[in-house]
């Protein structure tokens, strides 16, 4: 019975995980991930691993919701409507992994693995409650303070505003050849022409200031508001420069970078090169 | 249910999650892939722990660390792709490419 | 004082002044007279002060040097003679080298004197060998004409033939004695002695131009007539007769020795005499009657009276001197020595009658001192063999008709006679004037107490003779005075030709000689020359030829076997050369450059694996691991 289990339920794992890279969908991948997981929590609590098993089940819930998102943003495809294959070094990849499957394989088949199987009427869950706040407290403190720390990490590397100034300054997007041009509308230094995506965009900056809210940048938004009408008129080359960005990101959830412009000398006036 | 097919398996996921951290362009697929390698690593630590520690508790914490790397790892890694497109509104591998020099 | 001195001064101021060149007439004339007037001073304080002299040499050898009565008589006699002779040869012959003639003649005069004082064998060889040397040297003065110095070697070489019986005598005594003092050759008897006396006489006679060995005195002739006059008329060859003379005592006790030395002179007297009277030569006349008179000299001392052959020899000297010197005064004005050509009288008349003094006792005639001489050797003669005074009395018929030919052809007056001819000036004169004048003093000697006094000075005796003899001496001399004035007015050419011509060279004695000794001798000497070239140099012409054949049997082995292993070598050289330029360099340059480029483009390649995107250094990093394990997996 438990046999069956398991055979289901690695298959299913191995069939979602190979799936995970051939759907177009982004959101598609996403769950294919998901349910290679959930499979693997669920051979867990065949093996008595209980908590194990729910634990990653429950982690796997929440991650495949933020990689859902950050799917959203960065993809080009995520609802898979085109089908498309962003790959490279295909075959590379595929026998490096042939190979890696194949040289695990043999070394678990070559070696003589020990037999000392878990107790049936273990209570696998009460010991290690007590081994994790007993003998083993430290590594469980150790990796609080590790997840601790990434959270700050992750805040910090992602936030936009710097010690030297905001994070997407002098961002230009990659040209369509390495080294070539940026790819995406020319920024123009007092251009005029640009300032028709960058009317686009002033529209686009009026009204969608407020939406930006639930980006996290809560302390930007407040102080958005105030400066973004009265400076209509100097933002012209600021908005110049963010207009194309934002003609160029038309099709892409629009960034944090436009909001650079009214930052700087409002605020914080800890950025003195952005005055105009 | 024997050790060598949990590890067949977990095998099996790693090298599929291999083959997706080399193949794919964009940074979350990359991600994807790195988590099911670490998916497979940790069912085999589960395994291990269910079929040769005798059910000592120390066997679970070696899967709960790995499942505290994974977390970290996406934290992390979904942060420098953040600042990385902030920077260079790059969004897949090969927009990087000043390591070159 | 050492009676060396004697002899010394003149041999080393010789030499100065034939070391000196030429110089002026006057100069040399000056030293001529200095340094032969001092030799004179010397003999003269050494006869007086009875000097001696020796010179221990070794143990066994010394020599010494002494006086008698003869040898001081003939010790002075020599610088008087050489004086005047020496002063007309610097002012009558050629300037050019006659700074050589003058100081050879002064240093012949030391080596004469040598030879009047020695007192041993040994000194007077020493002489010997100086004097006939000056006198080769004398005689080849005018070199340049090839004709002289061969006459010179001539000379020179039948003297020195002689002198090997002075040298065996030497020998001989000095094994009988031990020492070469004269005075041990009394002591000798048996076959060394016979060997002492022969050998002297034989060096004697050879010295003095006696037959056989006379036709040299006529190649002498050559010489200039100064070198005739003091050389071949007073001095060296009076050495030979002066020297049987000195040793007569002792020479006369060999058996045999006093016969051999009458018979030589007497046949030299007469063929010499014959010889002159056919002569038409003038110097070879005179040298014809040197040797007839030397021959007179020699028969006196055969006959036991050696006082009067050196008073014989020393009025010979006096009489001999001038007309030698004429005859060169006269050669040079005719431009030739033909008798039938001169008769320079009337150019020369002082000249002339200077000869005629000289002639006169040449002649015999009485009232001179020669003829008193000859008289004395025919009264000499006459102690011996019945004929032998008849035999000089002819003898000296023969020498009046020379003489008078020579006299009257020389310097007969010439009424047609429109040649210039210079005189002779008044320095070449003077010599002629001095030994005219010693010429007349000679003539004293017809006082019977002066000759006696002198003979018993000289420690000898005068011989006695009768008046019979005289007499018919006398007569002999005047026939052959009339038979040269004969030959001087209607024979004047008389030897120029036909068989007298050939009679008039001694009888034929030199073809003589020439085809029995000088042509076998040569031969001999051929002969043994290309057995030495032939036989005896064939060992080492051998020797050599191998040594030759084999150098380059051995050279041409080198040229073949191993310059060709050089040369193949250096063909081998250049072929490695050649193959490594071909391919050595291909590959020695391309493996370096090989590996070069293969590391640059491994260095590219790598390169390239730097892309700079993460995807690819991921897949780097999966094929390190694995590979890693694999390793490890192998290893475990």
């Amino acid at each position: 019975m438990m046999d069956i289990a398991f055979y289901i339920l690695s298959a299913i794992a191995i069939w979602s995980g190979w799936r995970v890279f051939r759907v177009d969908s982004m959101i598609r991948a996403t769950f294919a991930l998901m349910v290679s997981f959930i499979c693997v929590g669920g051979i867990a609590l065949l093996m008595s691993a209980d908590y194990i098993g729910i634990a990653t089940v429950f982690m796997m819930a929440v991650e495949m919701m933020v990689m859902g998102l950050f799917m959203v943003m960065f993809m080009m495809n995520p609802a898979g409507l085109n089908p498309m294959q962003m790959v490279h070094q295909y075959r590379l990849s595929i026998g490096a992994g042939i190979v890696a499957f194949i040289g695990l394989t043999v070394a678990v088949l070559a070696t003589d693995l020990p037999h000392n199987p878990l107790p049936a009427d273990r209570d696998t869950m009460r010991d290690l409650g007590i081994n994790l706040l007993g003998g083993s407290m430290l590594i469980f403190e150790t990796a609080g303070v590790t997840l601790l720390a990434t959270m700050l990490g992750a805040v910090i590397l992602s936030s936009r505003r710097g010690r030297f100034g905001n994070s997407d300054v002098g961002a230009v997007p990659p040209g369509l050849q390495p080294g070539g041009t940026p790819a995406g509308r020319k920024v123009e230094a007092g251009g005029g022409h640009g300032g028709h995506g960058g009317h686009g965009g002033h529209d686009m900056k009026i009204v969608k200031t407020p939406e930006h809210e639930d980006m996290g940048h809560t302390h930007h938004e407040m102080a958005e508001e105030k400066p973004a009408v009265s400076d209509a008129e100097p933002m012209d080359q600021r908005d110049h420069a963010v207009g194309h960005k934002q003609g160029a990101k038309a099709a892409e959830p629009l960034k944090p970078e436009h909001d650079h412009s009214p930052d700087p000398h409002k605020d914080h006036g800890n950025t003195p090169k952005k005055e105009p | 249910m024997t050790l060598t097919a949990i590890l067949i398996v977990a095998s099996a996921l790693f090298g599929i999650g291999l083959f997706g951290a080399l193949s794919q362009k964009s940074f979350v697929m990359l991600m994807m892939g790195l988590e099911l390698m670490l998916n497979g690593t940790l069912l085999a630590a589960v395994g291990f722990w269910a079929f040769t520690l005798e059910g000592a508790p120390k066997g679970q914490l070696l899967a709960i660390l790995v499942m505290a790397v994974m977390a970290v790892e996406l934290a992390i890694g979904f942060a420098l792709v953040v600042a990385v497109y902030r920077k260079r509104q790059a969004d897949v591998v090969e927009a990087l490419g000043t390591l070159k020099e | 004082m050492t009676l060396w001195l004697l002899p010394l001064l003149p041999i080393v101021a010789g030499m100065v002044v034939a070391a000196m060149g030429d110089r002026s007439r006057g100069w040399l004339g000056f030293l001529a007279v200095a340094v032969l007037g001092g030799t004179f001073g010397i003999a003269l304080l050494a006869v007086t002060q009875d000097w001696t002299a020796s010179l221990i040499w070794t143990d066994a050898i010394r020599l010494s040097a002494a006086f008698t009565p003869i040898s001081a008589a003939v010790a002075l006699m020599v610088p008087a003679v050489a004086l005047a002779v020496v002063l007309h040869a610097t002012q009558h012959e050629k300037a050019h080298g006659l700074g050589r003639l003058t100081g050879i003649m002064i240093l012949f005069t030391g080596g004469m004197e040598l030879v009047v004082v020695a007192n041993d064998l040994l000194t007077l060889l020493i002489g010997w060998e100086l004097i006939g040397a000056c006198s080769w040297a004398l005689i080849s003065h005018k070199w340049r004409d090839i004709e002289n110095p061969r006459s010179g070697l001539y000379a020179f070489v039948m003297t020195r033939f002689g002198d090997l019986g002075l040298f065996a005598a030497v020998m001989a005594l000095f094994t009988a004695t031990g020492s070469f003092d004269y005075a041990g050759i009394a002591t000798l008897n048996g076959p060394l002695q016979w060997v002492v006396a022969f050998g002297i006489l034989l060096s004697a006679a050879s010295k003095a131009g006696q037959v056989p060995f006379a036709p040299w005195l006529f190649r002498a002739m050559d010489g200039p007539s100064s070198v005739s006059a003091l050389l071949h008329a007073a001095t060296l060859v009076a050495a030979g007769a002066y020297i049987i003379a000195r040793l007569e005592p002792s020479l006369s006790l060999a058996p045999g020795f006093s016969i051999a030395a009458i018979l030589i002179g007497l046949i030299t007297a007469l063929t010499g005499g014959i010889t002159g009277v056919l002569q038409n030569h003038a110097k070879r006349l005179l040298a014809a009657s040197t040797s007839a008179q030397l021959g007179f000299m020699f028969v006196a001392v055969g006959s036991g009276y050696p006082v009067v052959a050196v008073l014989h020899l020393i009025v010979h000297a006096t009489f001999k001197a001038p007309l030698f010197l004429s005859a060169g005064l006269a050669g040079e004005a005719a431009a030739g020595y033909r008798l039938d050509k001169m008769m320079l009288g009337r150019s020369m008349p002082i000249v002339g009658v200077l000869t005629a003094v000289a002639a006169v006792g040449l002649a015999g005639l009485p009232l001179a001192g020669g003829g008193w001489s000859k008289e004395e050797i025919i009264k000499a003669a006459e102690h011996t063999v019945y004929w032998l005074p008849f035999a000089v009395m002819f003898g000296g018929t023969l020498s009046a008709a020379y003489a008078t030919r020579f006299l009257l052809q020389a310097f007969g007056w010439r009424g047609d006679d429109e040649r210039s001819v210079d005189a002779p000036g008044w320095a070449e004169t003077i010599g002629l004037g001095i030994l005219a004048a010693l010429t007349l003093a000679t003539s004293l000697l017809w006082y019977p107490p002066l000759s006696e006094a002198i003979a018993a000075a000289l420690d000898g005796r005068l011989p006695k003779g009768s008046p019979l003899m005289l007499g018919l001496s006398l007569t002999f001399v005047a026939t052959g005075n009339v038979v040269g004035i004969y030959l001087a007015r209607r024979q004047p050419a008389l030897g120029t030709s036909g068989t007298a011509a050939a009679a008039s060279d001694w009888l034929g004695l030199p073809t003589l000689i020439t085809v029995a000794i000088v042509r076998p001798v040569d031969a001999l000497a051929r002969a043994a020359a290309w057995v030495d070239d032939n036989l005896i140099d064939a060992g080492p012409r051998v020797v050599a030829i191998l040594g030759r054949k084999g150098a380059a049997l051995i050279a041409e082995m080198d040229n073949r076997v191993v310059d060709q292993g050089i040369r193949n070598t250096a063909a081998f050289g250049d072929w490695l050369a050649y193959v490594s330029d071909r391919f050595g360099e291909t590959i020695s340059d391309g493996i370096p450059e090989g590996s070069a480029r293969l590391t640059g483009m491994l260095g590219r390649d790598l390169r390239r694996l730097q892309t700079g995107l993460s995807h690819h250094y991921y897949a780097y990093i999966i094929g390190g691991v694995i590979a890693i394990i694999a390793i490890l997996a192998a290893g475990a």
